[in-house]
């Protein structure tokens, strides 16, 4: 069930272009199986529509990083090089392992929802109803010998005892 | 005006129900059903679209507590390593199932002769035998005849296809020369009745919006209302009314608009299921009746059995498909199925072999869990787990315990104050250690299969209370039992109980194909004594 909101969700600039570094941390793109970055992919959007009681504890993640990158690094955190945003998401991630794990476990959701990404995993972007899919073979009767070599197994109760069915 | 008097009158429309009112239907008597819940609407189903996986809506989760529906009552089931799960429309449980259709054994009627536990059934496999048949006939079952587990029998569809995933855990069985075969189901392979066949949606726990899964709403009740039976949909059951000669007088029910009704009749079919049953007779408290109607045994609501299932998950080198396909459909084994004390429990247990997940699934439980990680791995990661997983399911036979027990709850009501059922339920030890050695040997068969990786998951698995057995059992002494040995109840002679409740034992398979047959064969012993039923 989505988590309807009472109250209007709000993210800032700054936290929006926090996420989107991050975004590409939790699925970077892959361009050799055709995949995008989840920066590329409308998670926001999707947090937004789907979830959006969460996005207020997400928000406050990505300020602790910034926060994080300041009083540690001296910096912003997006004026940090790549290498070191990384080291800092993780240092945050090994000290609590649910840090941002909301936002990437929702990332995860909006990235295989996103039509690029279904064709680069062979899915093609449809719902199932009506064309629906081909499974293939139906039963393996050769498989099935050595099972019916045995004969069977099920047990007699007294019933089949006296009368030998 | 006189009140109106319906001949009989069912309560709940799910499996259970569809098949007595069917069976009945031919009498010409008139029969009226109560559902609590509305009609279904296949087309609001999920698979109908592209988000299908995060969709949401009705049928998106199977706990009556998360969805909350204004069908739905709650279940507190603070007291039990097991939540309860169900549906509540016409259709029942049915409409979200997996349709996974084995039968009981012949040994599951007799475990106290054979094994010296519980008690034996007072009917056998071979009664029930017509029915099972009429009942695959009925909802449109597919398999394969010649399975050396169970007695020859004959589905009317060819089974379910295999898959290469089915090919791949067959040949691991094969190796370790254990019992395997494609699952009887009742989901239609082939155009049947009117239906269309299954197309491989996948999410069949979602409702199938092809309607190839064989839900009551579509295989039972279109054909029970052409013969003549009314389906009343949106009335509550409130209590079943008695009068001073121990006889049911009918239903205080509420109806669509909320107001409190009364509905006459001569006969009263209870099928809400193994803790709605209970829970609506313990809340028909009367003078006659001050511990709840037809519980002078005091065992309704006792001897809830629940199937405590067991998992393991397996991850294969090459691509599966196994991420289409109906997921809950595939193979079993019955290896382990019969008892053998060697083993350390007794009865057993049946392994269900499904499909793996689809890609929201794969991936959101693979990065929840930290099996996929972040970053350039998360692609390695996924495809070597996407359409290439293998799961089995272990069914465990519960056995009855009289501490294992619905009752009704001190709190919480559903929306029109009846109160909310209670599960007080441990698990046995004989249960814990058939899930023990059933979780080790579905491991062991992956491994055989050639699994690169296996995942055992702790036991008992909670959002698995999905077969709801033996609250108010079937038996010849009304001391040790709540109905007879054709469902009258023993202390209210024209009130029958026709769902999973009156089940003796559990039997170790997914019970719903034995409920119906169940139903059919109370409703076959009804006829067989209309001019005499109530003496
Ligand atoms: C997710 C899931 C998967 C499952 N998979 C399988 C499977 O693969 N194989 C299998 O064999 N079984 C499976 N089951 C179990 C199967 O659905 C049940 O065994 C079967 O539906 C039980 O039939 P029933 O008639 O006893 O009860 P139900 O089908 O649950 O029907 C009971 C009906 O009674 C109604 N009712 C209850 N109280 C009242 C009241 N006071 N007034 C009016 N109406 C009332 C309810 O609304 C409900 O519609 C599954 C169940 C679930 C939830």
């Amino acid at each position: 069930m989505s988590d309807a909101a009472s109250a209007k969700p709000t993210i800032s600039n700054l936290q929006r272009e926090i996420v989107s570094v991050v975004l590409d941390m939790i699925i970077p793109a892959d361009p050799l199986r055709n995949k995008p970055s989840a920066t590329d992919v409308s998670v926001l959007e999707y947090i937004i529509k789907r979830h959006p009681n969460t996005l207020a504890r997400t928000a406050e993640e990505l300020t602790e990083l910034q926060n994080q990158a300041q009083s540690e690094r001296q910096s912003d955190f997006l004026a940090l090089s790549r290498e070191s945003q990384d080291a800092l998401v993780a240092a945050m991630r090994s000290k609590n392992p649910r840090f941002l794990m909301t936002l990437a476990v929702q990332a995860t959701e909006a990235y295989y929802l996103d039509e690029r990404v279904m064709s680069s995993i062979g899915m093609p972007s449809r719902p199932p109803y009506p064309e629906g899919y081909t499974v293939e073979p139906r039963v393996n009767e050769f498989l099935l010998e050595p099972v019916r070599a045995r004969g069977s197994i099920w047990r007699r109760t007294e019933i089949e005892q006296k009368t030998d069915v | 005006m006189a009140e109106d008097v319906v001949d009989v009158l069912i309560i709940g429309a799910g499996a259970s129900g569809a098949a007595v009112a069917w069976s009945l239907a031919d009498t010409g008597m008139r029969i009226v059903c109560m559902e609590q819940g509305d009609w279904m609407n296949p087309a609001t189903y999920p698979s109908n679209f592209q988000d299908w996986e995060v969709h949401g809506g009705e049928t998106s989760s199977a706990s009556p507590n998360h969805r909350n529906r204004a069908a739905d009552y709650p279940i507190n089931d603070s007291e039990s390593p097991i939540a309860i799960v169900n549906f509540n429309a016409v259709g029942g449980s049915t409409i979200l199932y997996s349709a996974h259709f084995p039968r009981f054994h012949p040994s599951d009627f007799r475990v106290r002769t054979l094994d010296g536990v519980a008690d034996d059934w007072p009917i056998d496999y071979f009664q029930l035998e017509p029915f099972f048949a009429q009942n695959d006939r009925n909802m449109g079952v597919s398999g394969l005849t010649g399975d050396p587990a169970i007695p020859e029998h004959q589905p009317p569809l060819p089974p379910i296809p295999m898959g290469k995933m089915g090919e791949t855990i067959a040949r691991g069985f094969n190796k370790l020369g254990w019992h395997w075969w494609p699952s009887d189901s009742a989901i239609i392979t082939e155009p049947y009745q009117g239906r269309g066949q299954c197309l491989n949606l996948g999410p069949c726990n979602t409702g199938c919006a092809q309607g190839a899964k064989s839900s009551v709403d579509i295989a039972y009740w279109p054909v029970a209302q052409r013969m003549g039976v009314e389906v009343r949909p949106n009335c509550r059951v409130n209590q079943v009314t008695v009068d001073e000669n121990d006889m049911a007088t009918g239903v205080e029910y509420w109806d669509g608009n909320g107001i409190l009704q009364h509905q006459r009749a001569e006969v009263v079919i209870m099928a809400c299921n193994g803790v709605g049953t209970p829970r609506l007779l313990l809340h028909s408290q009367s003078a006659r009746f001050p511990n709840g109607l037809a519980n002078r045994s005091g065992l309704v609501g006792k001897n809830l059995m629940l199937h405590p299932w067991g998992h393991a998950a397996g991850i294969f080198p090459e691509p599966l498909d196994s991420h289409v396909g109906p997921q809950g459909c595939c193979l079993l084994s019955q290896e382990f199925y019969e008892t053998d004390t060697s083993r350390g429990f007794v009865r057993g247990y049946n392994l269900q072999i499904t499909r793996g997940s689809p890609p929201v699934a794969t991936a959101r439980n693979g990065v929840a869990s930290g099996t996929i990680p972040w970053g350039a791995a998360h692609h390695d990661e996924f495809e070597k787990r996407y359409g290439r997983s293998i799961s089995i399911g272990v069914c465990a036979e519960d056995l009855p315990e009289e501490h294992n027990r619905v009752v009704l709850d001190d709190e919480r009501c559903d929306s029109n104050g009846i109160p909310a059922p209670k599960i007080i339920y441990r698990t046995s030890e004989n249960s814990l250690n058939m899930l023990a050695h059933g979780t080790a040997r579905a491991a062991e068969a992956l491994h055989a299969a050639g699994a690169i990786e296996v995942h055992e998951t702790n036991y008992p698995i909670r959002y698995a209370g999905w077969h709801l057995l033996g609250t108010a059992r079937m038996g010849s002494d009304p001391e040790q039992s709540v109905v007879n040995e054709w469902g009258r109840s023993h202390d209210v002679r024209n009130l029958f109980i026709v769902d999973g409740s009156v089940f003796v034992t559990s039997g170790g398979v997914n019970p719903t194909t034995t409920i119906q047959a169940v139903a059919l064969y109370i409703a076959d012993a009804m006829k067989q004594r209309l001019a005499t039923l109530f003496d």
